[in-house]
């Protein structure tokens, strides 16, 4: 029975077939599609590092975090990359971001221009990693940056304050990009 | 469901624009002598010889915050090997620790001159300190030249 019911439909879907030719017609429309590009930016950063000391005795602690970033900017905008910290470290006790003992400097970035000299972590105020001109675009070259996304690195320093007791400390900093 | 929508896209736009990082740092203990420098005399008192000296150090130190400790040790290199050979000395500290002495002691390893606790301190610029130090005894059982004191420092 099933087979019987499937050996009919086949031969319609033929006949069907055979005749479109004649019922076919054509029609032609136009869409515009429009797109507004909104200056945008978006970065991304390790989750976490750790800050690590050299051999000698009350050596700086130091670590490379690396910055990477998309952004676009309009005819007239333009675009920064700012850290700061959340708040201090934690647990309490140990060092304090508030006595400028935490800093860092960029290194040349490939896209947009780096932060200049050494700048210092604090809680009240956030400090500069990148600006990006008008018109910034990531990615292809030609006027855009050479790499998609583009990325910058930072050097982190912390004093190791004799004064700080043993322990283990972490603070978050928190990395904007701001484009318009 | 549409609310909770729009809620949704604007955290995700909120986070597309900032991130967070954890920056993490281990405080170890540490510790350093600085600028040790030893100024020494010889006299003879009748048949004894006396070595007079002072050790000057600048030290630099952080124990552990809750079962730390450190240690000055003082070791003269060559020791007088000879029994009658005694030293003193008394070790002062500019700063936090414990000032160890000892008088007319037979020295045949490394001596404690100091003694440092728990979550011990000296500023960043470091403490001053200073070891005096004699070597008494027969002419025959000391060098003629006054034995280099070494300082060494051991922190946990």
């Amino acid at each position: 029975m099933s087979l019987s019911l499937a050996h009919c439909s086949c031969v319609g879907l033929l006949a069907f077939a055979f005749q479109s030719p004649v019922l076919a017609d054509s029609l032609t429309v136009t869409q515009s599609i429009n797109v507004t590009l909104s200056p945008n930016g978006k970065l991304t950063v390790p989750s976490s590092i750790t800050l690590l000391n050299g051999a000698l005795a009350f050596s700086a602690f130091t670590a490379a975090l690396p910055v990477l970033f998309r952004a676009r900017t309009s005819e007239s905008g333009v675009g920064s990359i700012t850290v700061q910290a959340t708040s201090d470290f934690s647990p309490a006790g140990g060092p304090s971001v508030n006595t400028g003992i935490l800093t860092y400097t960029c290194a040349a970035a490939l896209y947009g221009t780096a932060c200049s000299g050494t700048q210092t972590i604090d809680t009240t105020s956030q400090r500069p990693v990148v600006n990006l001109p008008s018109n910034a675009c990531t990615g292809g070259g030609r006027g855009c940056s050479p790499s998609d996304p583009a990325s910058i690195d930072l050097q982190f320093r912390l004093e190791n304050d004799v004064s700080i007791p043993t322990g283990t400390y972490s603070v978050q900093l928190t990395f904007t990009v701001s484009c318009t | 469901m549409r609310a909770l929508l729009v809620v949704s896209l604007l955290t995700l736009f909120a986070a597309g624009q900032g991130r967070r990082t954890d920056l993490a740092v281990v405080v170890s203990p540490g510790c350093t002598l600085r600028d040790v420098s030893t100024v020494a005399t010889s006299s003879n008192q009748g048949a004894l010889t006396q070595i007079t000296g002072v050790t000057r150090f600048l030290y630099l130190l952080r124990t552990g915050k809750d079962t730390g400790g450190a240690e000055i040790r003082l070791q003269f290199s060559p020791a007088p090997q000879d029994p009658s050979a005694l030293l003193s000395f008394t070790t002062s500290l500019g700063g936090a620790g414990n000032s160890l002495s000892g008088n007319n002691i037979q020295v045949a390893s490394p001596l404690v001159a100091a003694t440092f606790g728990s979550n011990a301190h000296t500023t960043g610029t470091g403490e001053s300190g200073a070891i005096e130090w004699t070597w008494q005894g027969p002419a025959s059982a000391l060098p003629t030249n006054a034995p280099a004191p070494a300082l060494t420092i051991f922190c946990r």
